[in-house]
């Protein structure tokens, strides 16, 4: 097997950056080891808050202090500082939904009050700029700070700064401010307005909430090979940091709370069901949960609930969440209250 | 058998014999700098150049995704350059070749116990450390993860029957990566056998292996290792369900027997001697025609391994000298290699390492 992805960022770590900086020493695990699965405290590089676990990071920068962990309230006597998830994507041909895939690794770090940073080695493809407003709308509402970059550089200047406090609020403020105004730019040349954003990325946008929408089946997630958990952690993410103060109403309408209940059984320890599930602020709805939905569209979405979204298939169910969307913007359909 | 460190260096001792050598993390056995780098290159044990993340070219110097393509994948060359070349690690490593090495195995539990081993040990040498190769043992993975050393173990005894020989090899995303095989041909239609596939881009650097002129027919072999379970045969069928190979061979510390007569055996016995036994039914799915195809494209492969004797600078006037125009694209660079006979790279190296032939 040639290289992967990861062990080409956690080689280029080491030889750009060194396994240590200062009093700060890298803990980075090679590809065979499944050390990285463990929460942090537990000397891995899986963060979490409040009993809930993150992706696991490719590295992290740590110093010797001790640290108490959000996710367990154990003590650890290596603080975390900075946290890397890294990726190759860019040179493999991800260009659009697959780099949100991995936004989760670094975030638990960002949500456990330390500094997450997503790097995408620089490639054939460019950064989506979405990702830039995830990660500055995260760092808005989280208590740690979460950086995109594509040059090691960046991270470098960084960790020469970080022993001093106000040189590095400094960087992270403009560092920050260049995330917003990538992905503000390319904003407004695409949309110009969020109605037109809802309009074309399947999304209804109201004073309190969002609702976002997709054609999610029972297979995708029964199915491993079908990667359809990655897909929708990567897309709840975009719509919730998207949308940082509202709640996010995730529709799956060709899904049923049956379908729900029989995941929450048997992916009980699948970390990414278990974000989907458990992420502050998201809740994942189907059709069942919806009131005011003519019955012809029920049956319809029942008709193809196990049909991938191709064809004519796919045609049923556009018209389906034309007719399911106008109703939640009109008020003619509303989400039952629980 | 759990391989552990007592028995690591038994094994490597009577199969090799390696020197043992006391150092202060435990026995290790002194090897040449080329025998080092196979090794690393094999199993991933690295040089202790650091103690988070040891370096190790495994997996660096591959060359396609898959058989019968060419698509390249970023190792031996990086879309139209050479990149991950032996040369290249030589210039960036000094330490690579520069000295004898010592392969030594550390038993952890957690990656931070081996991490606090290895950076105890660094802060009490006084030389550097690179000339150190730390085989990871361990002790919290069924069959302590040694699953890579059984790869070696079967390279280097297939090695010495005259084949070219591989680990994790390239052959489809559908089949999967087997973790060996073997390749024999007449050595008149290709000149090499005895060696790892990356050796022959190890030339520039001095190593010098032998041909052993031999007018058998082309042979090909596959293998799977593993150490938590005994069950190969899923796998094996899959890879010979190619058409592409003549034998295929279970790897394992302490398997008895293979799980099926169409199955070779590749096993340690109770003098920690590995000892091969052969299928008792051979040829039973290859396709002439099949194979005819993978052994076209493996006498190409090999060539690339050779090209990588070569600076980038070196390829790209090899090029232009005979395609008189500049490359354009990966089209070009597979274009070019597959045209070239062995005896012209040959010609090359030797020019560039010694002035012109």
């Amino acid at each position: 097997m040639a290289q992967s992805s990861d062990e080409i960022i956690k080689r280029e770590l080491i030889d750009h950056l060194g396994s240590a900086t200062g009093d700060l020493s890298l803990r980075v695990f090679p590809e065979s080891s499944n050390d990285d699965q463990k929460q942090f405290s537990d000397g891995g590089l899986t963060f979490g808050f409040n009993g809930l676990l993150y992706g696991s990071c490719d590295a992290c920068w740590v110093r010797k202090k001790d640290w108490l962990d959000p996710y367990n309230k154990v003590t650890s006597s290596e603080e975390p500082v900075i946290a890397l998830e890294g990726t190759d994507a860019l040179n493999r041909g991800s260009s659009g939904n697959a780099q949100y895939q991995r936004f989760h690794h670094a975030l638990g770090a960002v949500k456990a009050g330390i500094i997450g940073v997503y790097y995408l080695k620089k490639g054939a493809d460019k950064i989506q700029e979405d990702l830039y407003e995830m990660a500055y709308n995260a760092s808005q509402i989280e208590s740690g700070t979460y950086l995109i970059i594509d040059d090691l550089s960046e991270l470098k200047t960084l960790l020469d700064l970080i022993d001093d406090n106000v040189k590095t609020k400094a960087f992270i403020e403009k560092k920050l401010s260049v995330m917003h105004s990538i992905f503000q730019k390319k904003f407004d040349e695409k949309y110009g307005s969020w109605e037109e954003f809802a309009k074309k990325r399947s999304t209804i946008i109201k004073d309190t909430y969002v609702i976002k929408y997709s054609g999610r089946m029972l297979r995708n997630f029964t199915d491993s090979s079908q990667r359809a958990g990655h897909i929708a952690v990567g897309e709840m993410y975009l719509t919730k940091y998207f949308f940082p103060r509202k709640h996010v109403y995730y529709l799956w309408p060709k899904m049923s709370s049956a379908d729900i209940e029989y995941l929450d059984s048997n992916k009980s320890v699948d970390k990414e069901w278990q974000l989907l599930r458990n992420e502050p602020g998201v809740e994942i709805i189907t059709r069942d949960d919806l009131v005011g939905v003519p019955s012809a569209v029920i049956t319809q979405l029942y008709q193809i609930r196990d049909e991938p979204l191709k064809g004519e298939v796919l045609v049923k169910f556009n018209n389906c969440m034309q007719i399911i969307s106008d109703g939640l913007r009109n008020g003619k359909i509303t989400i039952k209250t629980k | 058998m759990e391989i552990d460190s007592e028995l690591f260096i038994k094994i490597l001792h009577v199969n090799f014999k390696f020197e043992i050598v006391d150092t202060d993390l435990g026995k290790g056995l002194k090897v040449d700098p080329f025998t080092a780098f196979i090794y690393s290159c094999v199993t991933g044990a690295g040089y202790l150049d650091n103690p988070a993340y040891p370096f190790t070219p495994k997996g660096i110097m591959k060359v396609f995704y898959s058989a019968l393509d060419y698509r390249f994948v970023t190792g031996i060359f990086d879309n139209t350059s050479l990149k991950n070349t032996p040369l290249n690690l030589h210039k960036a490593k000094k330490f690579l070749f520069n000295s004898d090495k010592i392969i030594v195995p550390v038993e952890f539990d957690s990656e931070r116990e081996l991490q606090k081993i290895l950076s105890d040990f660094i802060s009490k040498q006084k030389q550097p450390t690179e000339n150190f190769v730390i085989q990871r043992i361990e002790k919290s993975k069924n069959g302590n993860g040694m699953e890579p050393f059984l790869e070696y173990l079967a390279c280097e005894t297939i090695r010495r029957d005259n084949f070219i020989v591989e680990s994790q090899v390239p052959l489809s995303h559908s089949k999967g990566s087997p973790d060996f095989a073997g390749y024999r041909f007449n050595s008149v239609s290709v000149p090499f056998n005895s060696v790892h596939i990356f050796e022959l881009a190890l030339i520039r650097l001095g190593l010098s292996r032998s041909c052993v002129h031999t007018s058998l027919s082309n042979r090909f072999i596959v293998g799977e290792a593993k150490t938590s379970t005994t069950d190969m045969k899923n796998q094996l069928e899959k890879y010979l369900s190619t058409n592409f190979f003549n034998e295929a061979y279970e790897i394992h510390s302490s398997k008895i027997s293979p799980a099926e007569t169409v199955f070779g055996l590749i096993t340690l016995d109770k003098k920690y001697r590995v000892v091969l036994t052969p299928p008792r039914e051979k040829d039973t799915f290859v396709l002439p025609e099949k194979q005819s195809k993978y052994r076209d494209w493996l006498e190409n492969y090999i060539k690339y391994y050779l090209i990588a004797n070569l600076t980038n600078d070196e390829f790209v006037t090899f090029y232009q000298e005979k395609n008189k125009r500049k490359i354009s694209s990966s089209h070009d660079v597979v274009t070019f290699i597959n045209s070239l006979s062995y005896e012209d790279i040959l010609t090359k190296i030797t020019e560039v390492s010694y002035g012109s032939v």
